[in-house]
């Protein structure tokens, strides 16, 4: 499969909502976040740049974090969504879907060549 | 598959560096150890060097704090800071002048008596280390405990850095007070 490396900055932008929506599938730990996004689609995202993101919304009261005991190896942090941070995540892929949508009907208006 | 522990242990280099770097940019002492015990059990459980995985230690030290939005809070700091040096400054000056005084048999500086001068001194300079020490105190202190197991995650101080704090100045004063005698003969 090719491994399609996006503009960082695209990333950047939603990096944050697809963190939260894939806690918000189930309980689940930083490297587990990377291999679901990577399986996406979405490229690869590396420690330095998921974890900060995870921490964020551990702060602004999205996640809740938790170390358990690893399969035979140190403990991992495990994150779950909260109330709120199901809320957000409504809220937040509606707006980012009415964004992206209308990014792609001014390209499809000013000639991209989109279909 | 890798050998070892990753970083040798959030002890380790990569460890040790990141503990500074978010020291310096005045991460909560417990968010540092999260931040280690992430790094740690991420590069262990997918083998890549933490470099590659996380960027350099202050690079990825830079992006945490700003996510977390840690803001620095320089004033206090540094008033505190500042007015705790100056204090074990003088204090300490002022206590080597007034021994060598004791010594040489003559006043301390400002025409005080030697042991006026050095008990000024010594409490400017307990009154100085104690300030600098509650600096270190706040946000749950300087302990940095791993989430995991509760070891502690700071680089060992070097056996001889207790007898160094203490010992060299103590040289220091027994000199100080050897000269002033000198000038007496």
């Amino acid at each position: 499969m090719q491994e399609h490396q996006w503009p960082g900055e695209w990333l950047r932008g939603v990096l944050s909502l697809c963190v939260l929506s894939v806690v918000a599938e189930h309980e689940t730990y930083g490297y587990a976040v990377a291999q679901r996004l990577q399986e996406a689609g979405l490229g690869v995202v590396k420690g330095g740049t998921l974890y900060p993101v995870l921490a964020r919304l551990e702060q602004d009261g999205l996640l809740v974090s938790s170390w358990r005991e690893g399969d035979g190896g140190p403990g991992r942090k495990f994150f779950a969504v909260t109330a709120a941070g199901r809320v957000a995540l409504v809220e937040r892929a509606r707006d980012w879907t009415t964004f992206a949508e209308r990014a792609v009907g001014l390209l499809g208006l000013t000639g991209a060549g989109l279909p | 598959m890798n050998e070892g522990p990753a970083i040798e242990g959030p002890g380790g280099t990569y460890g040790r560096e990141l503990l500074l770097a978010l020291r310096l940019r005045e991460v909560p002492s417990p968010r540092i150890a999260e931040a280690l015990a992430e790094v740690d059990s991420h590069v262990t459980e997918t083998g890549e060097d933490p470099v590659a995985a996380f960027g350099p230690p202050h690079e990825y030290a830079h992006e945490l704090a700003r996510a977390l939005g840690v803001r620095r809070r320089q004033e206090f700091t540094t008033v505190a800071g500042v007015t705790g040096t100056v204090s074990c400054g003088l204090g300490g000056w002022l206590l080597a002048d007034g021994v060598h005084a004791l010594g040489a048999g003559t006043d301390a500086v400002l025409g005080l008596a030697g042991w006026a001068a050095a008990l000024i001194g010594l409490v400017l300079l307990a009154y100085g280390a104690l300030g600098v020490v509650r600096l270190t105190r706040r946000d749950g202190g300087a302990r940095v405990t791993d989430p995991r197991t509760g070891a502690d995650l700071r680089p060992p101080v070097p056996r001889w850095v207790p007898f160094a704090l203490v010992g060299v100045p103590l040289v220091a004063l027994v000199v100080s007070f050897g000269l002033g005698l000198l000038q007496r003969a």
